[in-house]
């Protein structure tokens, strides 16, 4: 190698070193810029969380408010954490993100239990405040889905007082069975509206699986219905059926 | 058309009376027994618990009119067939009709929660 090509050789080594190390210095500033720790412990491999940041060093647990699927990218779902943006609660806020969380996680469960399909709102959210008012806003959300399923005649209504154990997700209702819901609806009214008036020619009230038999887990309940509710309860889960589809 | 003739135990009490393609269900709130929308007739019936609904489906002039006519109007069928379903989707008779709108009038035994579906086709 002559004297020339050597020296080419040894500066475009020094190029390659000297790209290195500004772009380098660029990730540097925008870790920087992003709050990035890499010292930060992470959750260990195998647990649901695996690999996120757990804690901040020195600091309290990093608190955080879900709902629904735990992949925001697909936009559906429950309040959703759009950074790493980290803080330290104070043991009231974190007293109170627990109750909030406690309270959206029940209520969520519930509506669950009737409408496996349904989703809250997204919320979004950077602070612990934050994360309480989102979870707020989901338990009321999920409540007043819950509400409007029972008007619907969707779950045991607000009338839902005494219910008779059904053999089965069949029509095939004995005598004893229908005495017995008549009975009910005579004293509470039916399970959905509270009237005491079935509806119906004969003077039965319409014997009601709850959950509705398309959807329930066993095991089953029977309570009254009036024919109106049954009407409308008929509907909505026809809609529902065409919305799963 | 054929007049079909059937019975038929509706779950919930209702029966749908729809184009086949349209598959859009008529806000059931109001207590008055039917329904509707662009392309699909619900009527109120007896509930399953309660026995079978009569379900008869005929021309308008041929039909075995009763002394209530709860409906009155025009249903569309884009699609050349109607069908008779229930809340779940079981369908109980499909028959085809000519596509377009249809004046269709809806004939009971007067209660809300009816023994017989009279359908008049036009």
């Amino acid at each position: 190698m002559d004297l020339p090509e050597f020296a080419a050789h040894r500066l475009r080594a020094a190029l390659v070193g000297l790209n290195f190390i500004l772009t380098g210095r660029r990730f540097a500033a925008l870790a920087a810029k992003a709050n990035f720790n890499p010292g930060q412990p992470r959750v260990p491999r195998g647990n649901a969380d695996g690999g996120r940041w757990t804690k901040v060093p020195g600091g309290l647990p990093v608190v955080r408010v879900q709902a629904g699927p735990r992949n925001p990218g697909r936009g559906r779902g429950g309040p959703i954490r759009p950074g790493a943006r980290l803080e330290n609660p104070s043991p009231a806020q974190l007293a109170r993100l627990e109750a909030s969380r406690l309270a959206m996680n029940r209520a969520l469960g519930q509506v669950r239990e009737v409408d496996p399909r349904w989703k809250p709102t997204p919320q979004i959210y950077e602070t612990v405040e934050g994360e309480i008012a989102a979870a707020d806003a989901v338990r009321r959300e999920a409540e007043a889905w819950l509400r409007e399923l029972a008007r619907r005649g969707f779950g045991p209504g607000p009338n839902a007082v005494d219910w008779l154990p059904a053999r089965g997700p069949g029509r095939d209702f004995r005598k004893s069975e229908r005495d017995e819901i008549n009975r009910i609806g005579r004293k509470y009214g039916c399970h959905t509206c509270g009237t005491k008036n079935p509806g119906t020619p004969s003077g039965n009230f319409v014997i009601d699986h709850q959950l509705p038999a398309r959807w329930a887990l066993e095991p089953y309940r029977l309570y009254p219905q009036c024919a109106l509710c049954s009407w409308r309860q008929g509907g909505y889960v026809r809609s529902m059926l065409r919305r799963e589809e | 058309m054929t007049p079909i003739r059937l019975n038929y135990h509706a779950r919930n009490g209702l029966i749908f009376f729809r184009d086949e393609r349209m598959t859009a269900t008529p806000e059931i709130w109001n207590p008055d027994g039917v329904w509707r929308n662009e392309t699909c007739l619900a009527a109120g019936c007896l509930p399953d618990s309660e026995g079978p609904t009569m379900i008869v489906v005929a021309d308008a002039a041929e039909a075995p009119k009763t002394n209530h006519l709860l409906f009155d109007g025009e249903i569309d069928f884009p699609s050349g067939f109607a069908v008779i379903d229930t809340v779940l989707d079981d369908v109980i008779c499909e028959f085809p009709v000519a596509p377009g709108r249809h004046r269709v009038r809806l004939w009971t035994d007067g209660h809300k929660c009816t023994e017989i579906l009279v359908f008049g086709l036009d």
